[in-house]
């Protein structure tokens, strides 16, 4: 009985504590006089029921109750924002507008690394998958490769036990494939074994993961691939024929590969074709390095133990000829998560990129993101100066101190909560600019990160929170007299935070602006660089079809006969392809001693026909049948790296089967082989046309281009009906060389931008909150006779030394980042000093016109106003 | 602000009609009495308080009675600006009773 009692007690207590959001007196009284007269209606168990139920009645009202308050609250509070908003229409536009730019980036940013740290995280069995990759030193040429021989990777599988499964990549170059009268070239083919649909997760749409690749001359197409040929006809079964020679059957058809894998591919060819092709190739560990291989361990396995495991195996097949020509090889587990970010091999794919810029991305995106949020305090703080008038006015009308509180919270909350939506928008709007940027197509991941959107709403009303938490407590607390009095504002303490943050803010602008100019002035300097040839007018027809090779003498014969055609070069590779590399034994040099040299392959017109000089010697000549087995050139790097003042007559030995020494016939002068980024190595020039892989044509200026380029195509196909002519022109492929500086370049500019805008908000907020203050002593200097411009003067002063200090700090760091910067290139710009001043001047101008409207505005004032400002 | 609900009118009114003894359990009642209807207790205090808030209504404390411990009622009364908007509410009722036009259904035998 005394329970059931004390229970109706809780219930009743619970219940009026329900009811009574203020205090409310007599309200417990009430009801337990109610329930009384129940009880004795009803009896006690009913009453008790009665009172259950009444407390599970109220909670619909009590809920109502408080949304209702809660809106007729916020209503107001709306309102107030809207009216102020309207009274400061440029703050506020550029107050919201700030946040939002800094809530944008950093989204975007934020997309970008999500999209990096993802690569290859899809495939199932990731964690167990590791890239084959070779360290070592051979012919005093250190090598860390990402690519390794195609033998290595199989004979693993059937001698470690840990080895589960091995797949095997190899590029094909740019090819034509072709099916019935469609035909298109197609630079994403890959090699690869069968057991890539095993190991990794790129899933069959059609076909049988069994069947496929399994055979030589057997494919596999993406979806969009397919599509691309064979529309919507079943492609299984279907053939192919690539560089018009080789038939290929289509027997399956994988998903489009994710955007988020480093391996990329449109068509995969079976390996198989190879090893029946070149079966000597693959049994052998040695001469071919253009193979990845991946290796899928056991559940378990340990990646160093295998790789130690793989020592004894690499003397056993390889150590004769490392012993040879002196040196060492490992090899290295990569584990395939860590290939995107954490790799940076010779042979690596394209795609690749590289930690420190997402760490670099992910700092800037937070101190972006902090910047912005402290401007939009700051700017908050300083437009409420201006409201100390209405918190008096609204305290001595009885406003109490929490009610104020939470009126400019709310105030700054929904400003927040406002800029959220536009950075959301503004995302969208700078998508595509940002996708060219960053050289990825990504998406901002909404779906993927479910955390994004709640996380950014949280950010929001934190920043809302912090940034009207100053003005509510601090105008909220001051007595109604002082501040209906005068300006309530403060010591100088806060005004040196901002001063300091300014000074901060700038000196990033202008180190921006520096490392842009100092980027630019580097792509102009690679794009003006002298190459050692003329690489205007160049034209390159490739060769890849095997079968034409004979037919290439004709074709010369053909396009020379065009009077704008004034020379024709048969090469193994042009510029911009590199060279092949081996070791080579110069003459006075030991064994153990033997250098690694480029080697590309001419006929005797190539050299003239690009116009690189013959220094010292002469060119191959038809006159000297012997050219072709027993004479070389070299360049001017070869000869100084060999320490040969006469370099003619001396005898070199490129150390591969056959072993063949040759004279040196003349020098050429050094002209960029590789891309302009890199050193110029020492090469070997041959005499063997026969390896041609493309035709050089040199073309007279001027002319139409587009009915050159159709006698072109006709001259080809004169000769050559059924093999595709496919060109491009030398400069333009060499000008993509410096995509990702021009990259670059574009990066740092738009970054500058937007540090410059962010630094001038806050120069802006801090302008506007010192004229605020200074609007009595403005006034007084009037009345004493100060000229207007004398005012602006003087307003302009200050901000003009920030920017000094700011100076100060940035030049010796800019100095040093981009020094540090072009130590990457060997061929590199000096640092132009006028960039310096330069910079400084565009921020002091960019500064004073920030201020200028207020400043302006300060001074154009009349005194009257500013002195009755009490 | 917004019109008068229903309920708001029928707790004003109830407040009027109970003069002295108008507090939570009589309007409670009152308005049990005259509707049928069974209120949670919360729907009354919650328009109650609201009613307050919104000067129709002023809240006073009773005397203090031994029944309850010596705690005191809250007690109601209407106030002036009360008054005026039930008046004003019974206007707008009024008028739109005033002069319907009649109207017949099937089955209805016309009066």
């Amino acid at each position: 009985m005394k329970d059931s009692t004390k229970y109706s007690g809780i219930g009743l207590w619970l219940l009026s504590r329900i009811i009574s959001i203020r205090k409310n007196y007599g309200l417990f009284g009430d009801i337990e006089e109610m329930y009384h007269v129940v009880q004795e209606e009803k009896g006690r168990s009913k009453a008790k029921l009665w009172l259950g139920m009444q407390i599970l009645r109220t909670i619909p009202h009590a809920v109502y109750n408080w949304l209702y308050w809660g809106f007729v609250m916020f209503a107001n509070s709306y309102k107030v924002t809207v009216r102020n908003f309207r009274r400061q229409k440029l703050y506020s536009v550029i107050n919201l507008l700030g946040l939002a730019v800094g809530m944008a980036c950093c989204i975007l940013i934020l997309s970008y690394v999500h999209f990096e740290i993802s690569y290859d995280k899809f495939h199932d069995r990731a964690d167990r998958i590791y890239r084959l990759t070779m360290d070592g030193n051979l012919a005093n040429m250190p090598f860390n490769l990402a690519t390794s021989n195609g033998a290595i990777g199989p004979s693993l599988r059937d001698t470690l036990p840990e080895v589960e499964d091995v797949v095997r990549f190899r590029r094909r170059y740019r090819s034509s494939v072709a099916y019935t009268d469609k035909l298109f070239f197609e630079e994403g083919i890959l090699w690869t074994d069968a057991s890539v649909f095993e190991v990794f997760s790129f899933p069959l749409v059609s076909g049988d993961s069994e069947e496929a690749l399994q055979v030589p001359y057997t494919a596999v197409l993406t979806e969009e691939t397919a599509q691309k040929y064979f529309g919507s006809d079943d492609p299984i079964g279907k053939i192919l024929k690539i560089d018009n020679q080789v038939d290929y059957t289509v027997t399956g058809i994988v998903e489009n590969v994710p955007r988020n894998s480093h391996i990329d591919f449109d068509i995969l060819l079976s390996f198989k074709t190879l090893e029946a092709v070149y079966p000597e190739r693959f049994s052998r560990w040695m001469e071919d390095f253009d193979n990845w291989t991946y290796l899928l361990l056991q559940e378990g396995a340990n990646p160093q133990a295998v790789e130690e495991k793989c020592l004894p195996l690499i003397d056993e097949n390889m150590g004769r000829v490392i012993k040879l020509i002196g040196g060492e090889v490992v090899f290295k587990l990569q584990p395939l998560a860590r290939i995107h970010l954490h790799s940076n091999l010779l042979g690596d794919v394209g795609s690749r990129s590289d930690i420190l810029y997402v760490y670099l991305f992910s700092a800037i995106a937070l101190f972006i993101l902090l910047l912005a949020c402290i401007n939009f305090m700051n700017l908050s703080t300083a437009r409420s100066a201006g409201r100390g008038r209405e918190v008096g006015i609204r305290k001595v009308h009885g406003a109490v101190r929490a009610k104020l509180i939470r009126q400019f919270l709310e105030e700054s909350l929904i400003h927040a909560l406002i800029s959220l939506v536009l950075a959301l928008v503004l995302v969208q709007a700078f998508l595509p600019v940002f996708r060219s940027l960053s050289g990825r197509d990504l998406n901002v991941p909404y779906a993927e990160a479910g955390w994004l959107i709640p996380a950014l709403i949280i950010l929001a009303f934190l920043v809302g929170l912090i940034a009207g938490s100053y003005p509510a407590f601090v105008l909220a607390s001051f007595e109604p007299s002082t501040i209906l009095k005068g300006n309530p504002f403060l010591g100088k303490g806060k005004g040196r935070f901002r001063g300091i943050l300014v000074v901060f803010q700038f000196a990033i602008s202008i180190m921006l602006i520096i490392g842009t100019g100092v980027v630019i002035s580097q792509v102009q300097h690679m794009k003006n660089k002298r190459l050692g040839f003329d690489k205007e007018h160049l034209l390159v027809l490739r060769v890849t079809d095997d079968r034409i090779r004979p037919s290439i003498e004709t074709i010369k014969t053909e396009l020379l006969s065009l009077p704008w055609i004034k020379g024709v070069g048969r090469s193994s590779h042009v510029p911009g392809w590199g060279a092949r590399h081996n070791a080579v034994l110069p003459e006075g040099f030991s064994l153990e001693n033997s250098q690694t040299m480029g080697i590309i392959h001419v006929d005797h017109d190539y050299l003239p026909a690009l116009g690189i000089e013959i220094v010292e010697g002469r060119n191959f000549s038809r006159e000297f049948p012997a050219d072709a087995h027993k004479s070389v050139l070299i360049n001017e790097t070869a000869a100084r790296t060999f320490g040969w003042d006469d370099p003619l007559e001396k005898f070199l030995t490129e150390l591969d089967s056959r072993s063949i020494s040759k004279r040196v016939i003349g020098v050429v002068g050094d002209f960029h082989f590789m891309d302009v980024r890199t050193l110029i190595e020492p090469l070997m020039i041959f005499l063997a046309p026969s390896d041609t892989n493309a035709l050089t044509v040199r073309l007279a200026p001027g002319g139409d281009l587009a009915e050159r380029l159709q006698s072109l195509r006709k001259a080809w196909n004169k000769v050559v009906p059924s093999t595709p002519f496919d060109y491009f022109f030398l400069d333009a492929s060499l000008e993509s060389e410096y995509l990702t500086e021009a990259r670059l370049s574009r990066l740092f500019s738009y970054f500058s931008l937007l540090a410059v805008f962010i630094a001038c908000l806050g120069l802006f907020g801090m302008a506007a909150y010192t004229t605020e203050q200074r609007t009595k002593e403005i006034g007084i200097r009037k009345v004493l006779g100060a000229s207007s411009s004398g005012i602006v003067l003087l307003l302009g002063r200050d901000i003009g030394k920030f920017i000094l200090l700011a100076n100060i700090i940035a030049w010796p760091l800019a100095y040093w980042a981009a020094g540090h910067w072009l130590q990457d290139f060997p061929y590199r710009t000096p640092i132009h000093f006028w960039i310096f001043p330069a910079s400084a001047v565009l921020v002091l101008a960019i500064g004073f016109l920030t201020t200028a409207y207020q400043s302006f505005k300060a001074a154009a004032s009349d005194p009257v106003d500013s002195l009755r400002y009490e | 602000m917004a019109e008068l609900t229903r309920l708001e009118e029928q707790i004003l009114l109830s407040v009027w009609k109970l003069q002295d003894d108008a507090y939570g359990i009589s309007i409670y009642e009152h308005i049990r009495d005259i509707t049928r209807k069974k209120l949670a207790i919360g729907g009354i205090y919650f328009p109650l308080e609201r009613l307050v808030k919104k000067r129709f209504l002023e809240a006073y404390k009773g005397e203090p009675t031994p029944v309850r411990g010596g705690q005191s009622k809250r007690y109601y009364r209407l106030t002036q600006l009360g008054k005026e908007e039930l008046l004003a509410n019974r206007r707008i009722q009024d008028t739109f009773w005033k002069n319907l036009p009649r109207i017949k259904f099937a089955g209805e035998e016309s009066r």
